[in-house]
């Protein structure tokens, strides 16, 4: 693999990275005011409009899912970070598991706030944020060594 | 706790930015397209200022109140500092882009070398009217010291690179359709794998998916574009004395890699005269390797077949099919035609005695 093709991968996954980091951390402010009752300002509409940003990530992943399934593919390493996070290897569970995820982020946008759907799009996110940075800083680590 | 620590991380960040982005203005704007590549580059740096700007806001307004909830600061400490990783990679990958551009600019002081850069980066735009890739992508061509491609998909630029040794030899810049395959690869993956992987024993999908079948199909868009001419000058780069052996992990063995090409050709319809060629070519190299053996069965030629076959869905009407004649005429008319750069470079990489650089260049329209 030469050193650019690692930079190309690298430079995608830190995009997801990024993405995912923002909206957690509008997540976790989000978390404070409407279900740990912390008393901070904040702008709830920009927030929820950066968590909710995740939504064509998860599509893209669901699309993901199902190529791979279709193919006959190895995981994905972003499809590999969800079954590494749940512990399960059935892709129709991860294809469910986004789908669960993608309508916690409806509620959400409605304005729904439940402390469930904040876990189950946190533990998500997490779990894809984490595997993003990992492999990027990797890949970029290994394009440091040619 | 302290958000110190988080502000001195930040103001580094705000240091390497800053630098990067007054390094790329200076870049020298010789062409449109340098100034567009620059454009982008400083336009994602100015994006991240203006996040740093956002989290120092998150630092000052959110951080310092949560100080009496400390498992709440940390949370919000812990995800800031998250993104500002992500930044602080970004930062090592336009420096990346900066080194290319500022090698590509000073070779390009030089007059000559800087014109047949331009003609390489002609041949690419080219070839990229000829293949099915995203019309919104920025094709950048420059020299390094092989072979390779850097396809950044978010922001839509494919950047070609062409050895310096290769620059006043464009018969070999046919290569560079390989490389250009690889943004076809990459943009058309998924319908790829979905076709081709059924065909592959399990255990061996995750090398085919990840490396061997990304080398195939550029392979295919090379001699789709160049038919013989492509092969032939894959063998001069590769020099390779032992082709059913793989040299690197991405790369099928060289036997492997002709026999699709050869194949793919015949699937297509390809004249006779034309797979007629291309096969003197392979014969003309192959035959004289000492040791005969066979290729492992990871390559079996049944299912290189149907790679092949498969391909011909992807890339029906290839250009080499429907210029081959007229490229047969001009071989013996360079430099005293004037033709399309798509034609002159296989036409002087097939050409039985060897063309001058000069006289290539003056048979370019």
């Amino acid at each position: 693999m030469s050193k650019w093709m690692l930079i190309s991968e690298a430079w995608d996954l830190n995009e997801i990275a990024q993405k995912v980091g923002e909206a957690l951390t509008a997540l976790t402010l989000l978390k404070f005011i409407k279900i740990e009752g912390l008393n901070i300002e904040v702008n709830e509409a920009d927030l929820k409009r950066k968590v909710v940003s995740v939504e064509t990530i998860l599509e893209a992943l669901l699309e993901e899912v199902k190529y791979v399934s279709k193919a006959g593919l190895s995981p994905t390493p972003l499809v590999e970070a969800i079954q590494e996070e749940y512990g399960y290897s059935d892709l129709k569970r991860i294809k469910t598991k986004i789908e669960d995820v993608l309508k916690a982020l409806e509620h959400l946008n409605k304005g729904t706030y439940l402390k469930r759907d904040f876990e189950e799009i946190e533990r998500f996110l997490e779990g894809l944020a984490n595997k993003a940075a990992s492999r990027s800083s990797d890949l970029i680590w290994r394009a440091g060594r040619y | 706790m302290s958000e110190n620590t988080l502000r001195n991380i930040i103001n580094d960040l705000h240091s390497n930015v800053t630098l990067l982005h007054r390094l790329l203005s200076k870049i020298r704007p010789l062409n449109e397209k340098i100034t567009e590549l620059v454009r982008k580059f400083i336009r994602k740096l100015s994006d991240i200022e203006h996040d740093l700007n956002l989290i120092s806001e998150l630092c000052e307004t959110y951080l310092v109140r949560l100080k009496k909830t400390p498992y709440a600061y940390k949370e919000l400490y812990t995800r800031i500092l998250y993104q500002l990783q992500g930044y602080k990679r970004d930062t090592y990958l336009i420096s990346e882009i900066y080194e290319i551009l500022l090698f590509h600019t000073r070779m390009c002081r030089s007059k000559v070398l800087s014109d047949y850069i331009a003609l390489a980066g002609k041949y690419v735009d080219k070839i990229a009217e000829e293949i099915e890739v995203p019309a919104n992508y920025l094709f950048f061509t420059t020299l390094r010291n092989c072979y390779s491609s850097l396809s950044i998909h978010v922001t839509k630029t494919h950047i070609t690179m062409l050895p310096l040794a290769d620059l006043y030899n464009p018969a070999k810049w046919i290569l560079l359709s390989h490389e250009f395959g690889h943004l076809y690869f990459q943009t058309h993956k998924n319908d790829i794998l979905v076709k081709i992987l059924p065909f592959i024993e399990e255990k061996l999908r995750k090398l085919w998916s990840e490396f061997w079948l990304e080398e195939l199909v550029s392979d295919i868009v090379g001699v789709s574009l160049g038919g013989p001419a492509y092969l032939k000058m894959l063998i001069l780069e590769t020099c390779d004395y032992n082709p059913v052996a793989t040299h690197d992990i991405a790369h099928p063995p060289l036997d492997a890699r002709a026999f699709t090409q050869i194949r793919y050709l015949e699937h297509v319809g390809a004249p006779s005269e034309l797979v007629s060629r291309i096969k003197e070519e392979w014969k003309a190299f192959r035959n004289g390797i000492f040791e005969e053996s066979p290729l492992q069965e990871a390559f079996n030629e049944e299912l290189l077949n149907a790679i092949a076959q498969k391909l011909t869905e992807f890339i029906p009407h290839p250009f080499i099919v429907a210029k081959w004649n007229h490229i047969n005429r001009i071989i013996s008319k360079i430099p005293k035609v004037k033709e399309d750069i798509r034609l002159v470079i296989p036409a002087v990489a097939l050409a039985k005695v060897r063309i001058r650089p000069l006289d290539i260049i003056k048979a370019v329209l």
